[in-house]
């Protein structure tokens, strides 16, 4: 099997894909460090390569491991934890609410409790490596974009306080 | 003479944080030294290396960063952290009581 394969092969068992590159580039560095081994030990430098692959072991064995190795796991003990102290500020508040009428206690609140609980259930299932990924991908686009606009207000605020005049035609002036 | 899988398993976590506790080693520089070390009797295979080596940085118990080698090549430095010691520690403990035992049932009578 050829390095290429060897490595797609691996990463391909792999769900986890902001991990994807690190990983391909650790497994490469190992193959060509093991080729080079092999090279220095005499071997004919076009079987290095290939040997190196076979050192490696199973690619779909080795993906399936790494992917069990990076899979996400869901807080389940920070979601127990939130749902008991809303249960112990929703009880806090009931009982206030037996001892002062300015304190309302109704069905909105079981409501919104449910609802607050179900969003951090929401919030803790986001893989939130997708934003490292992205700002550098905003902050480029953004650093594409600031120029034009920076150059577009400072115009327009020449133009508006007639500090210039503009380059074309504005109306049928003769 | 071949080592039984088995027995193996159970110590290779063992065997990497102790290396990583002595110095931050890379995947390829941890297979070699363990080879070396153990006289060429623990040959660690690639595959079964690094779905070690990031389940224990998940867990908390190493750490890595990249950085260029000599050749150019971008490595990945493992070292280990505060919890592998402790948990090196533990596995050292329960690995010091496991041997004694075998040893005393098998007739050597190493106490520990």
């Amino acid at each position: 099997m050829k390095k290429e394969d060897f490595l797609n092969s691996v990463i391909e068992q792999v769900n986890c894909k902001s991990v994807r590159a690190a990983l391909r580039s650790e497994l490469e560095a190992h193959i060509d460090d093991q080729a080079e081994a092999f090279k220095a030990a005499g071997f004919p430098p076009e079987q290095c390569e290939e040997e190196a692959v076979k050192t490696m072991g199973d690619s779909v064995d080795i993906g399936m491991r790494l992917d069990i190795a990076h899979r996400r796991h869901f807080p389940l003990a920070a979601v127990i934890a939130a749902a008991i102290l809303m249960l112990c500020g929703m009880l806090l508040r009931y009982s206030l609410s037996q001892f002062f009428p300015q304190i309302d206690f109704n069905s909105h609140d079981l409501k919104a409790a449910a609802v607050g609980i179900m969003t951090f259930v929401l919030f803790s299932c986001i893989d939130y490596t997708i934003f490292a990924r992205l700002t550098k991908r905003l902050t480029l686009s953004r650093l594409q974009l600031f120029p034009r606009l920076l150059s577009r207000c400072i115009m327009r605020s020449l133009l508006a306080a007639d500090c210039i005049s503009p380059l074309w035609p504005t109306g049928t002036e003769v | 003479m071949k080592i039984n899988k088995g027995l193996m398993a159970g110590s290779t976590d063992m065997l990497i944080l102790s290396l990583l506790k002595e110095r931050e080693m890379y995947g390829y520089e941890i297979i070699e030294t363990l080879e070396k070390r153990s006289d060429n009797t623990f040959a660690l295979k690639a595959g079964t290396l690094y779905p070690l080596l990031h389940s224990l940085e998940s867990a908390g118990y190493i750490t890595s960063r990249e950085a260029n080698s000599e050749s150019g090549r971008v490595r990945k430095y493992y070292s280990i952290t505060k919890n592998g010691v402790g948990c090196l520690n533990s596995k050292l403990a329960e690995w010091n009581k496991f041997s004694g035992a075998v040893n005393l049932v098998i007739g050597k009578g190493v106490r520990i």
